[in-house]
């Protein structure tokens, strides 16, 4: 066959049909384009404003590149270095990663005892799990303005409620050693039921029977919990734990409405850092560093929880 | 399903590239300006982050029969706003530039340089002037300047029994302290001042700058005598809680704390506040930035609105927008919103004079304007604005001496400087 021949009708139809046949080896089901088709839009729309956009961002990382420039010069990885050694950087990554600590250590533990105490179903859990949820499917802009005002120094609720009962109240939003803390807060009352409601249905899926044997083998509540409901619930903790920081490492909108990274970056994120290099200061070869390096970090880091979550459990 | 099967994979991939080129066929380009002009067209687009212009607009349309497509976008956005549809080729034909915007955009050749469409700087004010130039050359119409005050609410000093100083009194750095001091001891703050350009504005006041010569900048001298002076003064105050000190990223300003009377004693206070400041307060009235021991009078920063034709715009009737921004009768409206003119001939007008007699903190305003020192021009101002507002904080959160702080911003002003 010549390199012509290869590009022939025929040869590509051989090469449909040898792919046809393997498809129908490996899904026992008959090849049917027609499924690629309903799929293409999306593939479309996946590549041109994700793979592509991510692609070219790597790109631009190379290079010094500003709208209006007249030209891009290539740095090659000056750019990632200068990252590196940016203070502003460290300080935004030190402030993220507490800001997921935070998160993983407080939200996932209160949210799985809260889904514990709902599938108890005790009186008042429907309006409970609702009152708990609400604020996941409000707006993150709302919200964080609503909380602006409640930390207002002087007329917000916390420092009028705090005043009330003899407590000293700060200027939450306005000084640095309490401005991530605060955001840190009330990430976790709007976050908190949507870890809330993925635990219980993790939970709702365990079969009653292993807590009937391990009553009948006289295990107490703890025991219950922590021998059958923790091991069980493995997959879905695997999974909020994995959401929890994908979540986290997006933090920019209550960033951004709430202090504007201050005071002195002390609540700076990645992702405002990326923001204000991009759209602030038109560095976007700075700002598609930043983008590439959180993309590493978050992979990494999803690839080392699913080596540590990925063996089943089985009773 | 035989149908079906015959769909071979070189005509689903046919089938996929007929559709983008299909959809891509779509995207044609709207409306660009046509850069020059020269037929009458049937709006001009101008943007805005206020609506001041809206009655000007009006009028603009009715005498020329070319309507003002008139359009605000939130001032922390507008930036970022100019510089996409710049890059898209899509600027509108007129667009209004804080003080830091205009070396960018003239740098970037956004900008029509104004003088060889007839436009003469010297008809402006000195810290008009200055502003709306680059390299030499005038790249904008002010057609308002502004300065930055302290504001004193009169009742509130009487109450700590103070005595309320005249309208035109220059403080000194001694009677601010005593003032927040003794006001501190009544109200439940003092004196609220802005961390950043209330901080820049009590440098300038002091004999100091960001910059050695601000229209031919080189070197950064923020850390000098001047400068040192001035944080370590605020700083003791802050500590002392003499002062309240607005940082960035707060939802209220210093305007804010000054209007619900939480401080009686604010700086700073635009001049351009005089109208909303009116509405919350009777009895109160500007005074100058107190100047500090290294300087003999007071100063603050000069901005206002600087209005420019964009080169991908409509030149003609951009400029006869401008030039419609000249006029006495748009003057006059402007004085309203609480800018001054920008136009030295409006300073001699009868409606002029009259709004000083009818206006009593415009007299201040009319005192400091001519004691403004322009921004940086430079088309890295912006960042050295949010440089120095941002880096100063460190030294009144106390994680840094004023020295280090300050000759740390002073090393990134160089840097922007060399670049």
């Amino acid at each position: 066959m010549t390199a012509k021949d290869s590009y022939s009708v025929e040869s590509v139809d051989d090469a449909v049909t040898r792919f046809r046949t393997y498809f129908d080896q490996q899904t026992g089901e008959e090849f049917d384009p027609w499924w690629y088709l309903i799929v293409l839009p999306k593939v479309a729309i996946l590549v041109t404003f994700l793979m592509i956009p991510f692609i070219a961002a790597i790109g631009i990382s190379l290079f010094e590149w500003s709208p209006l420039a007249s030209s891009h010069p290539f740095l090659g990885f000056d750019n990632y270095v200068t990252l590196f050694t940016d203070p502003i950087f460290h300080k935004s990554v030190i402030n993220t990663v507490g800001y997921s600590a935070s998160l993983l250590l407080i939200d996932v533990p209160i949210a799985l005892g809260l889904a514990v105490l709902l599938d108890m179903n005790l009186r008042g859990t429907k309006f409970y799990s609702t009152a708990i949820f609400l604020p996941v499917v409000t707006s993150w802009v709302v919200v964080s303005l609503i909380w602006t005002w409640i930390y207002n120094p002087d007329f917000g609720a916390l420092n009028l409620f705090l005043g009330w009962i003899g407590l000293p109240t700060l200027d939450w939003l306005n000084n640095s050693d309490t401005a991530l803390a605060a955001i840190i807060a009330m990430s976790i009352w709007k976050h908190i039921g949507f870890n809330m409601v993925i635990f219980l249905a993790g939970l709702k899926g365990i079969p009653s029977t292993f807590y009937e044997a391990a009553t009948m083998d006289g295990a107490n509540r703890w025991q219950k919990f922590r021998y059958i409901t923790l091991p069980l619930l493995k997959p879905t903790s695997f999974l909020v734990i994995i959401l929890t920081m994908i979540f986290s490492f997006r933090f920019f909108t209550q960033v951004f409405v709430m202090t504007g990274g201050g005071p002195t970056h002390s609540s700076y994120s990645i992702m405002f850092y990326f923001y204000e290099l991009g759209f602030s200061k038109f560095k976007m070869g700075l700002a598609s560093a930043v983008g590439v390096i959180l993309f590493i970090g978050v992979f990494a880091l999803s690839l080392l929880q699913n080596h540590y979550f990925e063996d089943d459990v089985d009773y | 399903m035989d149908r079906i099967n015959i769909i071979s994979r070189r005509k689903m991939l046919k089938a996929s590239g007929v559709a983008v080129v299909g959809g891509l066929a779509g995207c044609t380009d709207g409306d660009g300006g046509d850069g020059g002009g020269g037929s009458k067209p049937d709006s001009i687009t101008f943007w805005d982050w206020d609506d001041h212009y809206t009655k000007p607009a009006q009028w603009f349309e009715e005498e020329h029969g070319v309507a003002i497509d008139y359009q605000q976008f939130p001032f922390e956005d507008y930036v970022s706003k100019v510089i996409s549809a710049a890059s898209a080729g899509d600027l509108p034909d007129v667009m209004n530039s804080s003080v830091l915007w205009v070396p960018r955009f003239a740098s970037q050749d956004l900008a029509v340089p104004l003088e060889e469409h007839g436009f003469n700087p010297d008809d402006y004010v000195q810290a008009g002037k200055r502003n709306s130039s680059y390299d030499g050359s005038l790249y904008a119409v002010p057609t308002y300047v502004d300065c930055r005050l302290m504001a004193v609410n009169d009742d509130m000093f009487k109450q700590a029994g103070l005595e309320v100083p005249e309208r035109t009194y220059v403080p000194s750095w001694d009677d601010f302290e005593t003032w927040a001091k003794e006001l501190n001891k009544e109200f439940e703050y003092g004196a609220s001042i802005d961390s950043g350009e209330g901080f820049d504005n009590f440098v300038l006041a002091n004999g100091g700058h960001w910059v050695d010569d601000p229209l031919d900048p080189s070197e950064a001298i923020i850390n000098n005598q001047n400068g040192l002076e001035t944080a370590k003064f605020l700083k003791r105050m802050r500590d002392e809680d003499a002062i309240r000190m607005r940082l960035s990223g707060s939802d209220q300003g210093v305007v804010d704390d000054f209007r619900s009377k939480t401080a009686p004693l604010a700086a700073y206070v635009g001049s351009w506040d005089l109208s909303t400041v009116n509405e919350s307060i009777e009895n109160w009235r500007y005074l100058p930035m107190p100047k500090g021991p290294s300087s003999d009078s007071s100063h603050s920063w000069s901005a206002g609105n600087f209005l420019l034709a964009t080169k991908q715009g409509n030149t003609d009737w951009a400029l006869k927008w401008l030039e419609f921004t000249q006029t006495d009768r748009v003057q006059e409206f402007i004085l309203g919103t609480g800018g001054f003119p920008g136009l030295k001939s409006i300073y001699d007008k009868d409606f002029f004079t009259q709004f000083i007699e009818e206006t009593p903190n415009a007299k201040t305003i009319k005192q400091e304007i001519s004691n403004t020192k322009a921004f940086p021009s430079h088309p890295k101002s912006g960042d050295m604005y949010t440089t120095v507002h941002n880096e100063i904080e460190s030294v009144w959160e106390g994680q840094d001496k004023p020295q280090e702080g300050l000759d740390r911003i002073a090393e990134k002003i160089n840097g922007m400087l060399e670049s």
